[in-house]
């Protein structure tokens, strides 16, 4: 009698089924970057029959000037972009922070609706407007165009960290004898950084991975990784791209890793409870 | 002729405008002398955070004037007047050390950095933290972060120092552990302290004079026995610890003492301030403490009174006796002495007020 009550049904238990969905769902995200990485690795020219491991198709990726140039244009407009754009992204949520004034809802709304907006929009928008005013197509507008759609989600994590911070803070600044740009120096900026890193980060992996804008407003000369990569799928898959993919795959993710730790770091040391 | 620290002349402040105006706090005056702890008290929403901000420089008055040690500090920023707040949340630099907190000040006021090492160290050693210099504020208690933020405020070596509320986060025992450091502290660095809160005994515990705020008014401004002993509004009256109040009718004045009349009962009255203006027969409302009032045997009190209810709370017994014209009063009883029987609820009492413990209200 007492048994019927007190053990439960481990089978009927719905976080069961959740953890078992959960491992599908993983499953699903994974298997394609996983099947692209272990592929990567094949000495077989054919890239989906499996004959030995080998490392010849990154020899052969980096070995190749024309990736070579792609990756650093990628790198080139990431980091101009990243810089600028956080820049921005900075300046623009401690103006839109500060005590409210006139449009400043409006002006909040105003730098997030690129996320909203289709790329394919803004590609073409953004294309439309170079024409018309006659700007050169090249790495040039790649990073212009990339600075602008950089700059909603570097403004993001920089925001939230502004909304999470305890304004007292700037008070005690002012109290203890330091004019407006002291207070940002030495208390707004430091507590402000981890925000400002995560931007950065942000801004930094939606540049390196932009493919419609970038298509849209790349001149002759002007490829970026991804472009590449779509032009050589376009010749037949071969194991090198698989190799050029990985290692689009493994920027991302070090830029991430990055983040993770630094936040890490400072976490720790910047909460009081 | 002393300076007062700090001197309030006519100042209001109005939050929003238009319809939606709130005054936070209607013409205030009142002065703190030099190496006073004073104390605003009130209840949330009284003004008093209000008035510590206008003298901090975080707010500006509408109107009204405030001087510090005879100095206009109108136009003045926070960085500019020589006045240090410790906040209710503490708002140490999580990013800093403790040592570095509690050097920012001086760092703000260009001080060398040996000379910022030294009072450091000082100011470590006032608050009796000294081996905590090297940590970040996250890695302390309540208690110690409390300490720092005192410590930080005290390092420039203010004029004023201005409490908000410091202790609101601590426990009972922690809090009230502080109360005497803070007076020890005050006394030792000679420097004002302007100490903002709602809790009445800490308040009464730590304060030269208290200024009992309600409303964006200053209600009374006294000593704490003062305001305790003859507090002059029922406001005051019924803030500060518990109290009956006895609407009465004045029937003759005696030497110093107001007799009144409360239904069957008489009550010799001490007068308020400025009552010389009473008239006999005039409708006047008494306040009595409830340890004033003495329980008798029947027929030896002033009056008969069935107890309605009892309760021990250790140190005292608090009765609540109901005397024959529908009065109610609460009597407190120390626990003291040994008696027989204390009396339960339905008994009937005798109860007196002693001949000077009523006091007349303003209103």
């Amino acid at each position: 009698m007492a048994k019927s009550m007190n053990t439960p049904k481990k089978t009927r238990n719905p976080i069961n089924w959740l953890k078992a969905w959960s491992h599908l769902f993983f499953l699903y995200l994974y298997a394609p970057i996983a099947v692209l990485i272990i592929y990567s690795f094949n000495d077989n020219r054919i890239a989906q029959v499996w004959t030995e491991f080998s490392t010849k198709w990154y020899v052969k990726a980096f070995t190749n000037e024309d990736i070579q140039r792609a990756i650093v244009n990628s790198l080139k407009v990431a980091f101009v972009a990243t810089i600028v754009s956080t820049l921005f992204a900075t300046m623009a949520a401690l103006v839109l922070f500060r005590p409210k004034f006139r449009g400043q809802v409006i002006s909040n709304a105003i730098i997030s609706l690129p996320l909203l907006v289709p790329e394919i929009a803004t590609a073409v928008a953004t294309l439309s407007f170079f024409a018309a005013i006659k700007f050169p197509l090249g790495l040039t507008s790649i990073i212009i165009a990339h600075i602008v759609f950089c700059i909603p989600f570097a403004f993001m994590p920089i925001r939230a960290r502004l909304a999470g911070m305890d304004q007292t803070l700037q008070e005690a600044g002012k109290d203890l004898y330091a004019n407006e740009w002291q207070v940002f120096y030495y208390v707004t900026l430091p507590m402000l950084k981890p925000g400002i890193i995560a931007g950065a980060i942000l801004a930094f992996i939606i540049s390196v991975d932009d493919f419609i804008i970038s298509l849209m407003v790349a001149g002759a000369g002007a490829t970026t990784l991804p472009l590449y990569i779509y032009s050589m799928i376009r010749l037949g898959v071969s194991p090198e791209i698989n190799a050029v993919s990985t290692v689009l795959f493994c920027i991302s993710v070090s830029a991430i890793a990055a983040y993770w730790l630094i936040s890490r770091q400072t976490e720790d040391k910047t909460h009081v409870h | 002729m002393t300076t007062n620290a700090i001197a309030v002349n006519g100042v209001d402040k109005v939050y929003g405008s238009g319809a939606n105006a709130v005054t936070a706090l209607q013409n205030i005056h009142l002065e703190i002398k030099d190496q006073e702890f004073f104390t605003l008290l009130g209840p949330s929403g009284c003004g008093k955070t209000t008035l510590l901000r206008l003298i901090a420089g975080f707010e500006q008055p509408n109107q009204g004037e405030i001087l510090l040690f005879g100095e206009h500090l109108e136009g003045l920023e926070p960085n500019q007047r020589p006045v240090n707040t410790v906040f209710q949340n503490y708002s140490l630099f999580p990013h800093m050390t403790i040592s570095e907190n509690i050097g920012f000040g001086l760092k703000m006021q260009g001080v060398d950095s040996a000379q910022i090492n030294t009072t450091v160290g000082e100011m470590l050693e006032l608050v009796k933290m000294q081996e905590y210099g090297s940590r970040k504020p996250n890695q302390l208690s309540g208690g110690q972060q409390q300490r720092i933020a005192l410590a930080r405020a005290l390092a420039p070596k203010p004029k004023v120092l201005l409490l908000d509320e410091p202790f609101s986060a601590l426990d009972l025992k922690l809090r009230q552990a502080m109360r005497h450091e803070l007076k020890q502290l005050q006394k030792e660095t000679g420097i004002t302290f302007v100490f903002v809160t709602h809790d009445q005994e800490e308040a009464m515990s730590m304060s030269d004079r208290i200024a009992v705020m309600s409303q964006g008014k200053v209600q009374q401004l006294d000593a704490p026995e003062t305001i305790y002993e003859m507090p002059e509004n029922r406001f005051v009256a019924n803030f500060i610890g518990d109290v009956n109040l006895i609407e009465a009718t004045l029937t003759r004045r005696h030497n110093e003492n107001l007799i009144c009349a409360a239904g069957a009962m008489e009550i010799i009255a001490k007068p308020g301030r400025s009552h010389s203006t009473l008239v006999d027969g005039q409708n006047i409302q008494l306040a009595v403490r409830p340890e004033k009032l003495q329980i008798t045997e029947i027929g030896e009190g002033a009056i008969d009174a069935i107890v309605l209810d009892s309760m021990y709370i250790g140190t005292d017994r608090f009765f609540t006796a109901q005397c024959s014209n529908d009065l109610v009063l609460e009597v407190r009883m120390q626990n003291s002495h040994l008696q027989e029987r204390p009396p339960a609820s339905g008994d009937r009492v005798g109860l007196s007020i002693p001949p000077g413990s009523a006091v007349v209200l303003n209103d």
